[in-house]
This record gives structure tokens, sequence and C-alpha cells, in this order.
């Protein structure tokens, strides 16, 4: 029995000071500005060695049905590989498109390699009632890896468990890359106009530099998880040496090395005029606000757009973050309260556009989970062109909100909310 | 003595289990085991265990693979809970191949059949200096963790190396985390 206290004892002291590590260490990076000292956007994203690739203008997708066909598309013009890997990924009927694309290319002998975290099974959105297992996919030769199961066996990694794959992408034969927040599954692939659909976005770069580095950074990150390796013969450095319009950084954020943390943290330190974002469930922990906080302070207009999102425990996390948003000077804006027989499809999007240049696209939210407990990609590209149409695309979606003021988010900040955000905070 | 290596054992076993790992770069790590032995004497009730362990993979080799580790098994006996015997020891993994027959055990991803054999010196609290052979006949690996079915150890006495225990490993984790 004194074995038993001791060990209790030591449970309940370690978990304590894990808890505490874990939290304290979940900080961004210290500002590159130094007294008195600014750097241009893009001395701050090479101060923190994000790669830097060039690409063409992007061909951007909006509907989940139209990225779905462009999806396939892709995946049948592949000549040698094809590389893939997504958060949510499951069989249904929205979803066939592309998947039965990857498997009829298995079947064909090209090197098909998905990647899906193990949460896809556990999905509470819409697709729960639509989706099956794409185990299956290996019968036709598809690589298929879950990442970090959520498995009997490896339960007892505890703290592991947190850590979720929640990168969106597409390469093909190591020279076209897309990515953004799309996953193979029900909702994403959906008609973006229907209640059961998402609102989200994918980007098409054809851009070898682009594509060679995250297909490098796959091969690693798949022969670090599974005994069925790649060939590093897969890469083919030749095609990088084109030079293409529009400089670009990237945050392939893996195996914790916090890219999309610096990514962030340098485009906001940054900024002169402006940061407009999209930023999904925007749980920000002490050093995000401060971030903000410092944009804010020397004259930046921070603006944010939130989803209503139909799912009322998510919602209500996010307006129980309302007034820390707004205490920091953020203009806080959120979608219109649907009518009564009416649901939105979810404004999945992830998107931030600073200044009038530069506009970052990709799988990160701005939140604690994407900062500290993901996988990430996300990239920076260098185009006015590119900002217009973002910022473009950005005010349909403001001209479809209104702006939360401190008097309702003080209405939401109630004390039986608080789980409900903690939760969402670590998951969400 | 004993006592104090069994709580510094478990605690950084516990330790270990609350901290993140990645997959990349993992060469230690910590694990788990169920099982129960009997003593082959007849005068000394058999027992079950609960076993916690540290361990390093530094090599990672295909064949004949070496590691190296620490047990502590908490044991019962008449109701009883107790720190029944600490074990260090080397394990050497076999050979490592994804052609096996047993992706049924688990079929989420690829595993490796990863078969071993292991020999340790177990410590008893009274003091009883022993040594462990064990094999893990059906053990499967991943690229960050193995898991071991149904493997039979036996140990002997030092100091007159005749038979003490024979018992069984129902089931075995180890985690790679660092």
């Amino acid at each position: 029995m004194k074995n038993f206290r001791f060990f209790l004892h030591l449970c309940l002291f370690l978990c304590s000071l894990n808890l505490f590590l874990f939290f304290s260490c979940a900080s961004l990076p210290p500002p590159y500005t130094g007294e008195g000292l600014r750097l241009t956007v893009q001395e701050a994203l090479d101060s923190y060695g994000l790669p830097k690739v060039t690409v063409d203008f992007p061909e951007s997708y909006f509907e989940g049905d139209q990225w779905g066909k462009r999806a396939a598309e892709l995946i049948y013009s592949a000549k040698e590989s094809i590389i893939s890997t997504v958060f949510l990924g499951s069989y249904s009927p929205q979803s066939a498109i592309v998947l039965d694309a990857l498997s009829e290319r298995a079947r064909e002998g090209l090197a098909v390699y998905l990647i899906i975290d193990s949460i896809s099974n556990l999905e509470y959105t819409a697709s729960s009632e639509q989706m099956k297992s794409l185990h299956r996919m290996r019968i036709d030769g598809v690589h298929l890896l879950e990442f970090n199961p959520f498995t009997g066996e490896r339960i007892l990694m505890l703290q592991n468990l947190l850590l979720r794959e929640h990168r969106k992408f597409l390469i093909i034969d190591g020279t076209i890359t897309a990515l953004g927040g799309m996953n193979y599954n029900y909702v994403s692939l959906h008609d973006s106009q229907n209640p059961n659909g998402q609102r989200d976005s994918m980007y098409v770069f054809n851009s070898p530099s682009l594509s060679q580095l995250l297909l490098s950074n796959f091969i690693q990150f798949w022969n670090e998880q599974s005994w069925d390796t790649i060939s590093y013969d897969m890469l083919d450095e030749k095609v990088t040496a084109e030079e293409l319009d529009h400089n670009a950084w990237v945050a392939d954020q893996f195996n914790k090395n916090e890219s999309v943390k610096h990514m962030f943290n340098a485009l906001i330190d940054a900024a002169d005029h402006e940061i407009v974002m999209l930023p999904f469930l925007p749980f920000l922990d002490k050093n995000m606000s401060e971030s903000i906080k410092r944009a804010i302070d020397r004259g930046v207009s921070v603006k944010m757009l939130v989803p209503w999102d139909m799912r009322k425990e998510n919602r209500m996390a996010v307006q129980y973050a309302a007034l820390d948003l707004l205490d920091l000077g953020v203009e806080l804006y959120r979608e219109h309260e649907p009518a009564k027989d009416y649901s939105y499809p979810l404004l999945h999007e992830k998107l931030m556009v600073v200044d009038y240049v530069y506009t970052m696209v990709g799988s990160s939210n701005y939140n604690f989970r994407s900062m500290n407990l993901s996988n990430e990609l996300s990239i920076v590209v260098e185009s006015e062109q590119l900002n217009q149409q973002s910022r473009a695309h950005l005010s349909e979606l403001f001209s479809h909100s209104r702006k939360i003021t401190r008097e309702e988010a003080l209405t939401w900040r109630r004390i039986e909310v608080l789980p409900n955000y903690w939760f969402t905070f670590i998951g969400g | 003595m004993i006592q104090r290596m069994a709580k510094l054992i478990v605690l950084l076993t516990v330790f270990l289990s609350l901290s993140t790992s990645v997959a990349a770069s993992k060469t230690a790590g910590y694990g788990w085991s169920v099982g129960g032995a009997s003593h082959l004497d007849d005068t000394t009730q058999s027992y079950s265990f609960i076993g916690m362990r540290l361990s390093v993979h530094p090599l990672g080799w295909r064949c004949l693979d070496p590691s190296a580790y620490v047990d502590i098994n908490i044991g019962t006996r008449n109701r009883s809970v107790l720190i029944h015997d600490i074990q260090a020891g080397i394990e050497l993994t076999l050979l490592r191949t994804i052609r096996h027959p047993f992706h049924f055990l688990m079929p989420t991803n690829i595993t490796a059949f990863a078969p071993s054999i292991s020999l340790s010196f177990q410590w008893e609290g009274m003091g009883a200096l022993r040594l462990k052979f064990s094999a893990s006949p059906v053990r499967l690996a991943e690229k960050d963790a193995t898991y071991s079915w149904f493997s039979p150890f036996v140990t002997v006495d030092m100091a007159n190396w005749e038979f003490v225990h024979w018992g069984i490993a129902l089931y075995q984790i180890s985690y790679l985390v660092w």
C-alpha cells in the first residue's frame, strides 16, 4: 500500500510538473526586433531561416467539389509519383473522386503515398455519417500511413496523442504542389454551398522548387514513421533550377520544428499597415497575444473574421475568446447569424494578408494548437496580384459579417463556457 | 537500495510517459508489461506483475540489433502489492522484416516482425541475484514502438544454477520517445 501511495503522489507531481513545463515552453520565439530595429517582411522571414522558393501565380479553389475535380485531374496527369497528406481522410461519395483516382493510379503502377491523421476515424462533422476507412486503398497499391494512431497499444503514449498531422497537400511528379485547408472527406469535398459542406481554399502552384522541398521533407517524415521506406531517388534536383515570378517562403512544420510559429511571428512583427486574417479558431497563447499587441501598438490595423460555426460548442468557445482579442485592439468580425432555417457551410479557410504584397495560405490556423501541437504547412507569397485577389475575397467575406463589440463579448464571457473553451483551446 | 532504485525507475518511467515525442531520432524510451510467474519448487506462491521499463536502442540494425533495459516489476501476491524485482539486461532483436503473417494483430500501419531474446540480471528484495532468460517470439515493431505477446521466461539462481521461476509476459509494450 505504501508503494501505491508513493506511486500516486509521484504521478500527481509529475503530471503537474509536466503540464507546467509543457505550457511554459509553448512560446513564440523572441521577436527579432531589437532596440529601434525594424526589418522588412523579407528580412524577417529570412532571419528565421524559412526556406525560400519561387512560385508562379497559383490557381485558387474555394469550392470543395471544384477542388475535388481539379485534384482528380492532377492525379490522372501524374507520370511518376503522387504524394499527399491530409488531416482527415475518409471514403464518401464526395471524396471518392480523389480517392478512387489515387487507387486507380496506384493500380497502374505509379508511386502513390498518402498520409492521413488517425483522428480521421474519430471525426465528428457531418462526415461521420458518411465515411468509410481508407485502409482498403492498400489493396490497390497505395502506400498509406495513419499518423500517430489512436490504438489501444499506443494509448499509454499519453501526451504524444495530442500531436496531430494537420497538413493538407498534394504533390504531382515533384513539380506541382497544391496546398491549403481541404481534406479528403465528405465535408471538405462537398459542394461548398451545401450546409453539409465547408468553405475553404486550396492553391495550386506549378513550382518545382516548392515541390522538391516539400517532397524532400515528406520522404524524411515518411521514413521516420514507416518501415515501407521511400528512396530519396524520387527527388530530382535538376528541376529546381528554374526561377519563377514570385518569391515565397515555406513553413513545413513537422517534428516540432516551429516553422509556422516563426512565419506568423515574422509577418506580424514586420507588418507596416494592415493585417487581415481568417484565423478559424483564434485561441491565442500569451506570446501570440504579445505579437499581435506589438503590431497594434505600432499602429498596424489587425482585422480578424471568424465564422458563425454551426457547432454550438465551438461557437461558444470562440465567443469566450472574443474579449481577449478585443482587449488587444483587434477588430473582430463574425459572420451574420444565419436565418432560422438555414445552416452555414463552415468557413474553414485560413488566410492572412499583410500590407499590400504578402499573402499567407496553408493549413495553419492562428491558434495555440497550430503553433504547438500540429504539423502544419503554410506558405507566404510575395505577390501584389495574389494579395489583391485575397483582399477581394476577404472583402466579400467581411461584407457578410459584423463587428463584435466589447459589450457583447463581455456577455459571452461566462464561467460555464470555460471548460468548453479549454477543450477547444487544446483540441481545436 | 532496491527500494530507491525502484522509485527512481518509476519516476523516470512516468515522467517519460508524460513527455511529448516525435517520431524522429528515437533511441530511448519506456515500456510497460503485464504477466505472471510461478516458482518451480511449488513452495512459494505464484505472482502476477506489472512491469515498467526504461530502454535504449542505440543502433537500429536490421538483424541482431541489441538494446539495453532496466525493468521494475510490481507484483501482487497474497493480495498485497509489492515491488517484486528489478532487472537490468540486454535484448537482442534477431531480425526485422515487414513480410510476416501477423499483420492482423496490428492492422493500422505496416509493422515489422521483430522476434527477440533477452538476458538480464534480476534482483529480488531478499538480495537474491538471478539470471533471467526470455524470448519474445511474437513481437511486432513500429518505428517508435514494439509490442510483444506471450513472451516466456525462466530465471536461474546464480548461487546454485537451478531454475527458480518460469513465467510468461502476456503483453509488453515499449515506446521509443527520445
